[in-house]
């Protein structure tokens, strides 16, 4: 039983990571109905802006370099909102799919040229590099700070959404965007502020990430499937629903790993069909009219 | 101070607004007559920029409005009250006036604001400024209903919080579409207690309405538009006699006795 507090520790810091790509992702497709796969491109230019930063030399904090990443990603986003996605809004699905899907491979060439295509990895900082002791088992500290910062990402998103008057006014724009303008609101700049906001999350995700695995081109579409999978079961543009999925994924990966090795993967697909078999718009998600 | 100037208006290859032309003076309160389908909402929503005015020209006190997005009408000074349930569902009644009181003030409203008038400050209209206090008394019922969803409201409780929204705009005019649509025939009544309270104000009103008994009794003028053209323009005691007036709008009075059934 030695494993039981390494397994939810590593359940809920894989849960917590997933939750804040998954999050961008979710409000920016609950406040704009855009399906973006660049938000892959951010990630992975999150966790590689950290290696740069890391790599800059010694009295760089690693602390810098989380921020570093997050802000390199709500810099890509702000770009692309404005030369693409601003055009889209009207848009079927399928074309946004595309162009998105585009953008993130044109983001995955540039990517190349600047971090090459080798697979690079960083520490997590000292304070952060030990384990710690609890019922029995070492818990290496970092996945405990990737939790809280799960935590911290959801309890800010709620305050914004509940409290402030951004969040109101944007989901006043989810439900009536037309009203939202003739109230004197500039609806493309709502737009663009909460499509920055989504890949300032994609990059933090991306950032957290980078000490606990290695960091390599590819990683930009395999997080996108599985970002996509969480918000689909905890239902497309809610945020809580978000962090349901990915308790849920998290899970599925763990027990996956642990059990049945060789079919990890095909457990969270399962999890997947399971939910959407009985519930086809998500567990906390509605169906659309 | 509000000038319609031959504006057409198209929804795809249907020509709906054929050459419209209207003025509404400042502190006055003019209505647009017509049938459902006649034109009145395309004229409110081509005024709001939320339909382009090709060919033709808007403009409030000689600003042109006819080539602006809808968020920079409103900045201009256009207030609009939809017709209908268009109230932000999700949102509690306070939560809804203290959005719209956001605009008049700094904090991170005025890092959305793109323009606006030049000096920042609300613009000048009159009665201005408006605040959630005075919103408050003239509408006391909102002050109860501050933590009840907006979708939960009735139909004229709904109405208030649109024209308190409005309002809290510091607009120069007010644009109503149908604003007895749907009410309760006491509602009505108030509904034009509140109106003649603007008019008492000076604000100026453009009301787009079908219910002429309702409207007869706040209006200084009224147009009468049919298939997308003005049909005449008259004085308020001029229009109340028109057989012409009544010929047309024969639907609009079914509807009223209809409201009184409810």
């Amino acid at each position: 039983m030695h494993s039981l507090v390494l397994d939810i520790a590593g359940t809920l810091s894989a849960a917590a990571n997933l939750f804040v790509v998954a999050a961008g992702l979710t409000l920016v497709f609950g406040a704009m109905r855009i399906i973006n796969m660049a938000h892959g491109s951010f990630y992975m230019y999150g966790a590689f802006a950290v290696t740069t930063v890391l790599g800059v030399g010694a009295g760089w904090r690693f602390w810098l370099a989380l921020l570093a990443g997050a802000v390199v990603a709500a810099v890509a986003g702000l770009t692309v909102e404005v030369t693409v996605i601003r055009r889209l809004y009207d848009a079927e699905h399928l074309t946004q799919l595309l162009a998105t899907y585009a953008v993130l491979l044109i983001f995955a060439d540039i990517g190349q040229r600047i971090w090459g295509t080798g697979y690079r990895t960083v520490n997590p900082p000292p304070v952060l590099a030990s384990g710690i002791s609890i019922a029995g088992g070492q818990v290496p500290r970092y996945q405990l700070f990737v939790i809280g910062v799960g935590a911290a990402v959801g309890l800010a998103l709620w305050l914004m959404l509940a409290r402030t008057r951004f969040g109101w006014l944007l989901r006043a724009a989810v439900q009536d965007p037309e009203s939202v303008a003739t109230g004197g609101t500039n609806l493309a700049w709502l737009r663009t502020g909460v499509f920055v906001i989504g890949a300032f999350l994609a990059g933090l995700g991306g950032a957290l990430i980078a000490p606990m695995q290695s960091i390599a081109p590819g990683m930009d579409v395999s997080i996108i499937v599985s970002v996509f999978i969480v918000v689909t079961i905890g239902g497309l543009g809610s945020v809580a629903g978000a962090a349901l999925g990915a308790l849920l994924i998290g899970l599925a990966q763990t027990l996956g790993a642990e059990f049945f090795a060789s079919w990890a993967a095909s457990l969270i697909y399962l999890t997947m069909i399971v939910v959407l078999a009985i519930r086809p718009w998500g567990l906390l998600g509605v169906p659309e009219r | 101070m509000l000038t319609l100037d031959n504006v057409h208006a198209y929804y795809g290859d249907a020509h709906i607004l054929q050459g419209v032309s209207l003025a509404v003076g400042a502190g006055e309160v003019v209505a647009l007559f017509g049938r459902n389908g006649a034109g009145k909402t395309t004229t409110m929503r081509t005024i709001m920029g939320l339909n382009r005015a090709a060919p033709g020209h808007i403009t409030l006190d000689g600003t042109e409005l006819s080539r602006l997005p809808a968020h920079r009408v409103a900045r201009a000074g256009v207030g609009y009250v939809p017709s209908g349930r268009r109230v932000f569902a999700a949102l509690t009644t306070g939560q809804c006036l203290s959005l719209a009181a956001g605009r008049q003030r700094g904090g991170w409203a005025r890092a959305w604001r793109q323009g606006g008038s030049a000096d920042g400050s609300p613009p000048a209209g009159p009665g201005n400024p408006w605040t959630i206090d005075r919103v408050h008394s003239i509408f006391p019922k909102l002050v109860e209903l501050a933590d009840r969803r907006a979708g939960l409201l009735s139909g004229g409780e709904q109405q208030m919080l649109k024209l308190g929204q409005a309002l809290l705009r510091n607009p120069r005019i007010l644009l109503l579409d149908e604003p007895s649509e749907g009410l309760a025939p006491a509602v009505v009544a108030e509904m034009s207690q509140w109106i003649t309270t603007l008019r008492q104000e000076g604000m100026s009103v453009l009301i787009a309405e079908q219910n002429v008994r309702f409207t007869m009794a706040v209006i200084d003028r009224g147009y009468l538009l049919a298939k997308g053209r003005i049909r005449f323009e008259a004085a308020a005691r001029d229009l109340a006699g028109s057989p012409e007036l009544h010929e047309h709008l024969a639907m609009g009075t079914a509807r009223t006795d209809l409201g009184d059934r409810q």
